[in-house]
């Protein structure tokens, strides 16, 4: 008997148990909170968008047909990050430029057998790699997420964001190559194994 | 080698560099990719930097979760709608509702109206029937408000005039025995009756005046229309109301003071109601002003009539003068009208009003009529003038021979039914409440619901609870 049974904690989540989806919760608020944080570059607002996903997905736990619970959540989680990208949009005040990245917030988990230099350095290029992140269009940085932060195939992408292989195949590539570009505006903060070839 | 060449000659873009990245694309483009690859410096610099980007990604450190996501029960509950989504939901709930009864009210009116003519021709038979004095009634083309209104037993005391211009059914009320003036007037529907002619103008003949019955003539109605323009001032009682007295009794001590009984009966049994006031429920006493003699042109014996209680068989009253045939009639009204008439007449004339109004509404035991149309004594001439149905001269023939046959009194007379009716030189603008008027607002009153329905379940779908 595995320790965790996911089969087994979904179906007693469609009947409205808590606590099974609780322990589904603990199993995936890593996995929704990073797509959540790499797509809007927001902790605070990540958290609120991971919260509510979760939310949505405990009602909706009817509408679950089967299948992967991990992509159907992520379905969620990027549809939460659609709506407040938007919301965002709506709002000028809270522009891109506000939303920096948190070094701390974002290294934490790092080791702390790591250099002083070789964490700065990590940090440095955390936060340069995710405000290029940061400047992707929607549909090119949740596919570039999915795809290449969180290692999704191209399948689970298309299943998740509604879109076809071949749109996933495209948007993924224009935001590999658009933010090729914008790192190699900033190729002296890359770290020397990282720095991109511009020729 | 020519591929060669050609492979070279076409760098892979950075689409393809992508997918042969992720080893996503087919086989032969795989293997043409690497051929590629290997004799293009350029395309293998670019995918390099493309597989670093990521490397870099990938490398990317997971975020730590700032919190526990797990959730509460007090997260869960169930989505309570907000106030304004149960207010519009409310409200839509409640206009539909106003919208249904609005409509099914119009359609049960005007289902009436249609159910109403349905069985002139018994009512035909029973005017024939000997009766000491019969009002027979003839309602062509009766409208929907009408029927409503005559089937609406609860007004069953007080009589109600309440026929609309569209309304024609006429018939003069033949003086009792004792009165000795009996007024026989039939309208008949052009295509049940002969000799009369569409669109007649009501007649108020002296016999009428005395029978206590008013005629309306709607001026500006042209013919043809729903509304001839001839109306009579009558009630419409219930169905279930057998036979409905009329007395019109008049209340000053001149000698012309004239009692009139109208029954008017609907029932297959005519029982001759006398005209006394509180005799039964049904029985309405109108006492009409006394004019002087010498303006009422109408014959000694005819009798002085209170507008009779309509015989609401299903339909307007029937005790009226109305002789506004029109060629469009789908049906007959007949009523009984027994007048009981003194040797004196007494003309009741009522001005003309142009918008239709409830009429008489006289208490059953009270001899005193209350008729809203203020009657006011009109001079024949002044009065044909107040009658502009363009039928009225035509129809001023048909008068003066019922008034003659009227003369000798002739108790129980049968109509015939080709005794026109006669427009009446004064006539009684009666009102009627369902009118084209009320018609028209009722209409924008179901239109006005349908959009206000319409918008609030709009707004109801749009501030609706989501999940």
């Amino acid at each position: 008997m595995s320790p965790f049974d996911e089969a087994g904690l979904i179906k007693a989540a469609k009947k409205g148990n808590l606590s099974a989806f609780n322990q589904l919760v603990l199993q995936y608020q890593g996995f929704a909170y990073n797509i959540a944080y790499r797509i809007l570059g927001d902790g605070d607002l990540a958290a609120d968008v991971t919260q509510e996903s979760f939310i949505k997905a405990y009602r909706a736990m009817d509408q679950f047909r089967g299948g992967s619970f991990k992509a159907w959540l992520a379905r969620i989680v990027t549809n939460a990050c659609y709506d407040a990208l938007r919301h965002k949009q709506r709002r000028p005040a809270d522009s891109l430029e506000d939303l920096s990245v948190d070094p701390e917030h974002a290294m934490r988990l790092q080791s702390p057998q790591e250099s002083p230099e070789s964490y700065a350095l990590r940090a440095e290029l955390s936060e340069l790699i995710q405000r290029s992140i940061d400047q992707l269009p929607p549909d090119q940085r949740v596919t570039l997420v999915l795809a290449d932060i969180q290692g999704l195939s191209y399948q689970e992408i298309a299943d998740i964001t509604g879109v076809s292989l071949g749109t996933v195949k495209s948007r993924l590539s224009r935001a590999r190559a658009r933010l090729r570009d914008i790192l190699l505006e900033h190729k002296e903060l890359l770290p020397y194994p990282y720095r991109l070839s511009s020729e | 080698m020519f591929a060669s060449k050609d492979s070279m000659r076409n760098h892979l873009d950075d689409e393809m560099l992508s997918a042969y990245m992720d080893r996503a694309l087919p086989a032969s483009e795989m293997q043409r990719a690497q051929r590629h690859l290997a004799a293009c410096a350029e395309c293998r610099q670019r995918l390099e930097s493309l597989q670093g980007v990521v490397q870099l990604l990938h490398a990317l450190p997971a975020v730590e979760i700032p919190r526990s996501f797990v959730l509460r029960p007090a997260d869960v509950q169930p989505a309570r709608p907000s106030a304004v989504f149960v207010f519009l939901r409310a409200a839509t709930v409640a206009v539909a509702m106003m919208l249904a009864v609005v409509l099914a009210g119009d359609l049960l009116l005007r289902q009436g109206m249609l159910g109403v003519p349905a069985a002139p021709a018994p009512m035909m038979e029973r005017a024939a029937a000997p009766a000491p004095a019969t009002l027979i009634a003839e309602a062509p083309a009766v409208t929907t408000q009408e029927a409503v209104l005559a089937t609406q037993p609860a007004e069953a005391p007080a009589a109600k005039a309440l026929v609309p211009p569209e309304q024609s059914p006429t018939e003069a009320p033949p003086a009792t025995p004792e009165a000795g003036a009996v007024l026989e007037r039939m309208a008949v529907p052009p295509t049940t009756t002969e000799g009369t002619t569409p669109a007649e103008t009501p007649a108020h003949t002296p016999e009428m005046m005395a029978a206590g019955i008013e005629v309306t003539a709607t001026p500006a109605l042209p013919e043809g229309t729903l509304t001839p323009g001839v109306e009579v001032t009558l009630t419409a009682p219930a169905v279930a109301l057998p036979q409905v007295a009329v007395a019109a009794a008049s209340e000053t001590p001149h000698p012309e003071e004239l009692t009139a009984t109208v029954q008017a009966k609907l029932a297959p049994l005519p029982t001759p109601a006398e005209g006394t006031p509180g005799a039964s429920p049904s029985e309405v006493v109108i006492a009409p002003p006394v004019t002087s003699p010498d303006e009422v042109p109408a014959p000694p014996g005819a009798g002085g009539g209170g507008l009779g209680e309509g015989g609401g068989m299903g339909g307007a009253g029937g005790a009226g003068v109305a002789p506004g045939t029109q060629p469009m009639g789908t049906g007959a009204i007949t009523g009984t009208v027994e007048s009981e008439a003194l040797p004196s007449p007494t003309m009741e004339e009522v001005t003309p009003i142009p918008t239709p109004t409830p009429t008489d509404t006289p208490a059953p035991a009270t001899p005193t009529p209350q008729a809203v149309a203020t009657p006011t004594p009109v001079p024949p001439a002044e009065a044909s003038q107040a009658a502009p149905t363009p039928a009225a001269p035509q129809a001023q023939e048909p008068a003066t021979a019922v008034a003659q046959r009227a003369m000798p009194a002739v108790p129980a007379t049968p109509a015939a039914p080709e005794e026109a009716p006669v427009p009446a030189p004064g006539v009684t603008q009666s009102a009627g409440f369902f009118n084209e008027d009320t018609l028209f607002l009722i209409r924008l009153v179901e239109i006005a619901l349908a959009l206000i329905v319409v918008s609030l379940a709009g707004a109801t779908w749009v501030v609706r609870p989501r999940a």
